[in-house]
């Protein structure tokens, strides 16, 4: 079982997403999506998900995300995923 | 779940929505050559939206090569490189291009595109793994994903996060390659290839460069980036197009021997298309005769460049981070750039909005590719309707 908290984790994912984007972590908000809103294309989202999985040595897929659209749901569904040991 | 077709009829809705409005103006009907001047939808317009920065297109010994090979070998060869489609003007042209960057051997592609595309495809495997700067051209992601080989992506220009990232993947069973692009076709900035080297050579990181948009641009001589930064020995495989600097068709690779005879028969896109006809072949070997016989159109685009970039300053619009004859005009906003793009055009400027996805958001702008065969009038004429439009739009102060 893995001890990270949901906003320890929340707040990793946001720094992640404000390097990629060139964001501050502080204009990065939980119901904002990933493409529409904060304009992440295919390759950033790909980026994303590789960075979170060295991070938490998790070995997510993009079919494990795809359904995802917001910061929030992402960050709720990483949380499950580490807390299950990346299953 | 969508079925294709409905994302289909959802796209193209959108596009006929937008088109309904006016606003936008990809590709209009061009009557002319690709010259300063171009006739589009029957109206003489200054043109900044093609990207045959030094005009040889339509010079008068390019084109008489042209006619020349068109009398000799007719429209085309009739085959790919590895069946009829290697004449010995190909021959000539892939070991001038060879020798131009000092390598061993070279590769003719039908495309720029293929050339970068199917370079990564035949080099990498599904062990290796390609890092790439988050900026880079379309044709490098799709080699990646024909290549099946692990994607990784560093922030655009960001020396300190490739750092990171070659350091993160040293534990990469298979091989890894950088890719970047020599100057970025949508900002006009340069890879920093000095730190690029530092940081790859170390690590046995291969690096490929695509020199689409530098080639006769970049360096003293026009040479590239290379030449740019003294580093004769900068990159390990190199890529590029005929239809910047050559404003004609077709692409080219060059690396080591080994590496080029691999590619021959691995490459897909190589193996599998026709080979560019010899009319082109030759137009192409005479454009990069004319970059030695006339240096003066590399000095009139520097002159152009200057000018403009200096124009556009002295109003107050923002070009980014630009250095060459790639200029954006930042927008930042994707209705305003539509609105702005279309008034340029009706007042007499051919140029190229750009939105999102094709940059990131807020990033939208005009995007402005300069010629070395602008003359000062026309430039002089383009920054006065940059001026009206720009006023107009809230882009520039009144008093500018």
């Amino acid at each position: 079982m893995n001890t990270i908290t949901k906003e320890q984790l929340r707040a990793d994912l946001v720094r992640i997403i404000g390097t990629l984007t060139n964001l501050k972590p502080t204009d990065v908000q939980d119901w904002q999506r990933l493409r529409e809103d904060l304009g992440l294309d295919s390759l950033q989202s790909l980026e994303l998900l590789c960075r979170i999985n060295d991070k938490y040595m998790l070995d997510l897929g993009m079919e494990d995300v795809m359904d995802l659209q917001t910061v929030d749901q992402v960050a709720n569904q990483l949380f499950l995923f580490v807390q299950n040991g990346g299953n | 779940m969508t079925t294709y077709l409905e994302r289909i009829e959802q796209q193209v809705q959108m596009m006929h929505m937008l088109q309904a409005t006016g606003l936008s103006t990809y590709s209009r009907e061009v009557s002319s050559s690709c010259g300063p001047i171009m006739r589009v939808e029957g109206k003489e317009k200054i043109n900044f939206i093609s990207n045959s920065y030094m005009g040889f297109s339509t010079h008068p010994k390019v084109v008489a090569a042209a006619k020349q090979a068109l009398d000799e070998y007719g429209v085309g060869i009739g085959g790919s490189p590895l069946a009829c489609g290697t004449t010995v003007l190909h021959q000539k042209l892939a070991e001038h291009i060879a020798a131009h960057y000092g390598k061993e051997a070279c590769l003719i592609f039908a495309s720029g595109y293929q050339a970068l595309a199917g370079s990564i495809q035949g080099m990498l495997g599904k062990q290796d793994m390609a890092l790439l700067d988050s900026l880079d051209h379309r044709s490098s992601v799709d080699g990646c994903i024909l290549a099946g080989c692990k994607v990784r992506s560093f922030v655009h220009n960001n020396l300190d996060d490739l750092a990171e990232l070659v350091q993160n993947t040293a534990g990469h069973k298979g091989h890894r390659m950088v890719i970047v692009d020599s100057v970025y076709s949508m900002d006009g900035d340069l890879a920093p290839l000095p730190g690029i080297q530092r940081i790859c050579r170390p690590a046995q990181v291969t690096i490929l460069i695509d020199e689409a948009h530098s080639l006769g641009v970049i360096g003293r001589t026009g040479k590239g980036l290379l030449e740019h930064f003294d580093l004769p020995n900068g990159a390990d495989i190199i890529s590029g197009t005929f239809s910047k600097f050559a404003g004609a068709v077709g692409g080219f690779t060059v690396a080591d021997r080994d590496v080029i005879d691999y590619l021959r028969h691995y490459s897909s896109p190589f193996v599998f298309s026709a080979s560019i006809p010899p009319a082109i072949v030759a137009a192409v070997q005479a454009s990069f005769d004319l970059l030695t016989s006339e240096p003066e159109w590399h000095e009139r685009l520097w002159s152009n460049v200057r000018f403009l970039l200096d124009g556009f300053k002295s109003m107050g619009f923002d070009t980014g981070k630009s250095e060459t004859p790639v200029i954006p005009i930042m927008v930042r906003d994707t209705e305003k750039v539509l609105r702005m793009n279309r008034a340029l055009l009706d007042r007499g400027v051919f140029a190229l909005p750009v939105i999102h996805p094709g940059v990131p958001l807020k990033m939208e702008r005009i995007r402005l590719g300069v010629m070395a065969t602008h003359s000062r009038e026309h430039l002089e004429k383009a920054l006065e309707i940059f001026r009206e439009v720009g006023r107009e739009l809230g882009l520039i102060p009144d008093s500018a």
